[in-house]
């Protein structure tokens, strides 16, 4: 009974999980590059939705409706002012300036809202749970799951059935055939920045629901973990990110459950070396060899 | 290669001739018997990380104590009236960036004596450098006993997170008397995985074995700092049909923790997140949801006595909350200017003398004295409160000043 | 005559690093002799030298190698543990275990090294956050893991008291030259030989690398092997002189992030960049506190420097005085035939 009522914590936790790396993923199949970043548009988007919930009451759910727009265009300019010039250098380089930009706005943010004061976003449904039998569901837990999942739904049929989602997906298998396909490179690495911004923009709202926060906690651990859900979920497939991001919340929530609950963030960076030592495609080499064979 | 060896040699050996250019070191401190005009003291706090909010709470205290005094005049010290001038910096929170800034404070700032930080590792850094450079060091935010081993120079005013433990099985042994919890009362323990957290838990596994036929511990485990998702740790402690849950947690966890307590719909006749509970920010953001909290700590504001409302009053020029860590910040500043006043000097022996020999009266903390052990630690006992309704607290222990009776056990609702 | 020139200026352009290793350590040397009381200019020198050979560690793999390592603290604090194991359990005497901490550290790398440096791309950096933090926290689980008392977790180790044997500050001062000498000879040594030119070779190119024979994956490990060695001999040296050791201290995130910013700071891939990154790294680490009042300034200072660096002189502070002298320029070009 606890197996199961882990699994699908890990199921609810998933959601969350996704959402924060399918960003990542995203802007790694356009670019070819790790945006360190990640964590601090997260955690930008958290303090946003607090303050918005705070001054204006509005409902964490519902300032996606900002911060997907906002933090969409944050990353576009990341992209055109700082990235775009570096892309063509070494991978350290790029490695170097995000990591330059997650430091000045890890560091920008502490500076601005006071460091280590713990926020949290607590609407009125915070205590309301759904019973399924024996199993009991934190009603904000759900809402994050269910967002996640229309946010993989979504975020497939536009990269199958639209143009741009199209020159994306193009742009990350073959950058210099798309540009001889007179697709502008340039432009969809920026739109694509931009959506992998926009989304863990949309995580950072999410997750208010479910964390306390400050400037650094627990946007660092959680950006450790996304590194592993992509690797695993093999760095730019969506939904090998979905089956990754499963794969790790059970995981942990297992070790929880049948083991020692310190040991819960040493499962997802045990895991980490272990794929890349057993298995560097990720799943989703694992499932085409599969296929193949 | 080779060549290239001997001509380094050769190098080496030119250079070691005429090495008469070394540069001199810094003066040496020499012995002072009398108390200079301004005596320099510091402290390193983590100002920055996840401790900011206490660590600003405990500098407002320090640097509020200093200025009253510097203001009146400076502190009376035989005919000789002495000024302080006090450092603080940042240690963001590591132990290692700690011990840095006060060796630094010691070697660069000779500075005369060590106020403490916060965090039991943190401390545990601190006091190990001042026993390094034999320089008396009083603190006010490590309550671990494991700070004060092979320790001469370290002083702290915090009792023991076991007492901790144990006071609340003594206040727990009333209620059981009184008929209002089981006996034996099975308690499911989680702690934090820190020196605080172990020491919670041997706290009451002392508690169990010296009375077997009152305590039984049913269920204990660790879990990792700044942890998200306790709902698999909850749902174990659900599985342990527990009467009483004993948690020791950090504020943000205790947030995070207490959140998904509820909405798990779980229920224990006692519930308590070892010194957490009545903190003004963890109140702000659980309203309800932490009613009935039991803690004990080293001071509360509701404490009865002339001292604790004076100071009261006087801490309102910081705009803070009144927690314990500002008392206990208050109280190192205190009783390292009495040493001053008292050993007539600064010399580093004769404090650390007066400081041990001396009991010091005048206390906010329970018993409204402070006397230092043998290890250097203070003994003070605890008091504990419970949250009731409306965001407010009770006194519950010790009984002579409780302002009210405890909820106990919780009500179910 | 150019030729003959050239190779004339090249010996007594290593002749003259050489001896500016030799002058620092001897200066440095006989600070205690002069003052035994100098606690100040100790404390100093020892922070200096140790950062610098922990920037000079990180890159040989970092710099040289061009793989960028987001853990190496793993290294040091592996080191740190070693020295602090075998000096508070087995009692040994602390300068015996240095070797041996390098040696673990070094073994380490390999153990890290091996699955990650073999695959393209940014595996490596990503794989290198992932063991800085699980070292960190196995070090923090460790006893309970495996039910004995050896780190004490978060707690931490207290070194030199009861029956351990001690250690006298001045023995590690010495130590700590000796290091650094050694260090800085190392990083010196690769950068001019054939092992320093196989790991420039695979950093610009790696297939043409491979394709000229270059054992490009074996080269990058025994680069990180080195690297770690000299981080964990530091860490060893750390535990010597500050006498504890915890969890968060020696393996944090922040600890790899200095050991990130000072080559980049200094110039990545010189000898003396990271030399340069510590000397300037410590100083504003240790006294900028006093100066700015907002205790988060300093860190986002050097974000800020980071991005301009990457983005306008990626060889940082080396790349800056190249541009000033042509003597620096010599000392600091990032590799051979470069002007």
């Amino acid at each position: 009974m606890r197996l199961i009522e882990a699994l699908i914590s890990a199921l609810l936790v998933a959601g969350l999980y996704a959402t924060m790396s399918y960003g990542l993923a995203l802007i790694y199949g356009v670019m070819k590059i790790i945006n360190l970043a990640n964590a601090g548009v997260m955690m930008l988007a958290a303090f946003t939705t607090f303050y918005l919930w705070q001054s204006f009451g509005l409902d964490p759910l519902l300032s996606i409706v900002v911060t997907a727009p906002l933090f969409f265009l944050v990353g576009a300019l990341i992209e055109r002012l700082f990235v775009r010039r570096v892309l063509g250098e070494k991978p350290v380089i790029s490695l170097l300036l995000l990591f330059g930009i997650l430091l000045v706005m890890q560091q920008g943010a502490s500076f601005a809202f006071h460091g280590g004061d713990v926020r949290s976003v607590r609407p009125a449904y915070v205590q309301e749970v759904i019973h399924l039998g024996d199993v009991t569901i934190a009603w904000t837990r759900l809402a994050v799951f269910v967002a996640g999942v229309i946010i993989l739904v979504g975020l497939e049929i536009f990269l199958r059935r639209t143009f741009l989602g199209r020159a994306i997906r193009a742009l990350a298998q073959d950058r210099d055939a798309c540009r001889l396909a007179g697709i502008d490179a340039q432009r969809v690495s920026m739109i694509a920045f931009g959506l992998g911004s926009a989304l863990a923009g949309v995580a950072g709202s999410l997750l208010t629901l479910v964390f306390a926060f400050d400037p650094v906690t627990p946007f660092s651990v959680l950006q450790l973990k996304s590194f592993t859900i992509i690797v695993l979920g093999g760095l730019e497939s969506i939904p090998g990110v979905a089956v990754a991001s499963f794969v790790l919340a059970a995981a942990e929530n297992l070790t929880v459950t049948l083991s020692k609950p310190q040991l819960e963030n040493l499962v997802s960076f045990v895991l980490l070396v272990l794929v890349l030592v057993v298995m560097p495609g990720g799943l989703a080499a694992l499932i085409r060899r599969r296929r193949l064979a | 290669m080779r060549k290239l060896w001997a001509v380094a040699l050769v190098a080496a050996i030119v250079v070691a001739a005429c090495g008469g250019a070394g540069t001199g070191g810094a003066a040496s401190g020499a012995v002072t018997v009398n108390v200079p005009d301004t005596v320099h003291l510091a402290a390193a706090l983590p100002l920055t990380g996840a401790d900011a909010s206490i660590a600003k709470i405990m500098k407002d205290s320090y640097e509020l104590y200093f200025k009253l005094l510097n203001d009146s005049g400076g502190l009376q010290v035989g005919n000789k009236k002495v000024k302080f001038e006090l450092k603080i910096e940042d240690n963001k929170g590591d132990a290692a960036t700690s011990g840095q800034l006060y060796e630094k404070f010691i070697t660069q700032d000779n500075v005369d004596l060590l106020l403490g930080g916060y965090n039991t590792t943190i401390t545990t850094q601190e006091v190990k450098v001042a026993n390094r450079y034999k320089i008396p060091y009083v603190g006010g935010g490590g309550a671990s006993s494991s700070i004060y081993v092979d320790n001469v120079w370290g002083m702290g005013v915090l009792a023991s997170i076991e007492k901790l433990a144990a006071t609340q099985l003594d206040f727990i042994k009333t209620q059981q008397d009184a008929g209002k919890l089981p006996k034996p009362l099975k308690i499911a323990v989680a702690y934090e995985n820190s020196s605080h957290g172990k020491e919670f838990l041997k706290g009451i596994q002392d508690g169990e074995k010296a009375a077997a036929d009152r305590f039984k511990v049913v269920f204990n485990e660790t879990f990792d700092l700044n942890g998200k998702d306790y709902t698999s740790l909850l749902n174990k402690v659900k599985d342990a049909n527990a009467d009483a849950f004993m948690i020791d947690a950090r504020v943000a966890d205790y947030i995070t923790m207490q959140t998904q307590y509820k909405q798990l719909g779980m229920y224990h006749q006692y519930i308590t997140y070892g010194p957490r509970g009545p903190e003004k920010a963890a109140r702000d953001a659980l309203k309800d949801s932490s009613d009935y909290i039991t803690a004990a700590t080293w001071f509360d504001s509701l404490m009865p006595g002339d001292n604790v409302k004076k100071w009261l009053e006087t801490f309102k020029a910081t705009g803070d909350s009144p927690e314990w860590y500002a008392a206990s910040a208050w109280e190192c500043a205190r009783i390292l200017t009495g040493a001053i006043q008292k050993s007539l000097s600064i010399d580093k022996q004769k404090i650390h003398d007066t400081l041990f020999a001396t009991t010091w009266d005048g206390s906010l903390f329970p018993g409204g004295s402070i006397k230092f052990g043998p290890t250097g630690q203070a003994n003070n006992d605890y008091v504990m409160t419970q949250n009731t309704p409306g965001g407010n607290r009770i006194l519950i222990w010790p009984k002579d000043i409780a302002t009210g009776t405890a909820t106990i056990p919780v009500p179910k609702k | 005559m150019t030729a003959l020139w050239s190779r004339f200026s090249k010996r007594w352009l290593i002749i003259a690093q050489v001896l500016i290793i030799l002058v620092a350590a001897t200066a440095t040397a006989l600070i205690p002799i002069f003052d035994e009381r100098s606690f100040n200019l100790q404390r100093i020198t020892f922070f200096l030298l140790w950062y610098a050979i922990l920037a000079s560690s990180w890159n040989i793999i970092g710099g040289y190698a061009g793989q960028i390592s987001f853990g190496h603290a793993a290294f040091l604090g592996m080191g740190a543990y070693v020295t602090g194991i075998l000096w508070s359990q087995a009692k040994w005497s602390p300068l015996l275990t240095l070797p041996i901490a390098g040696l673990v550290a070094a073994a380490y790398g390999v153990i890290v090294g091996v699955p990650t440096l073999r695959l393209r791309g940014p595996y490596f950096a990503i794989a290198t956050i992932g063991v800085g933090e699980a070292t960190r926290l196995f070090f923090t689980n460790f006893d309970d893991i495996f039910g004995v008392t050896l780190t004490k977790g978060v707690t931490g180790i207290s070194l030199g008291g009861g029956s351990m044997p001690t250690i006298d500050p001045v023995t590690v001062h010495y130590a700590t030259i000796a290091l650094f000498v050694v260090t800085m000879l190392t990083t010196l040594w690769i950068r001019g030989g054939r092992f320093g030119l196989g790991l420039f070779a695979i950093n610009m190119d790696r297939d043409a690398a491979e394709t000229a024979g270059v054992p490009t994956a074996r080269l990058q490990v025994l680069a990180l092997a080195v690297s770690a060695f000299f981080a964990g001999s530091a860490g060893a040296l750390y535990a010597m002189r500050q006498q504890f050791l915890d969890p968060a201290s020696m393996f944090g995130f922040d600890k790899s992030i200095a050991l990130v910013l000072m080559p980049v700071v200094g110039g990545l891939g010189t000898v003396w960049g990271p030399v340069f990154g510590a000397l300037l790294y410590f100083p504003v680490q240790d006294q900028l506190t006093r100066v700015v009042s907002d205790p988060y300034l300093p860190s986002l200072l050097y974000g800020v420097l980071l991005i301009v660096i990457v983005m306008f002189e990626p060889l940082g502070i080396a790349g800056l005085l190249g541009r000033s002298t042509k003597y620096a320029r010599a000392l600091v070009r990032p590799k051979d035939g470069e002007a």
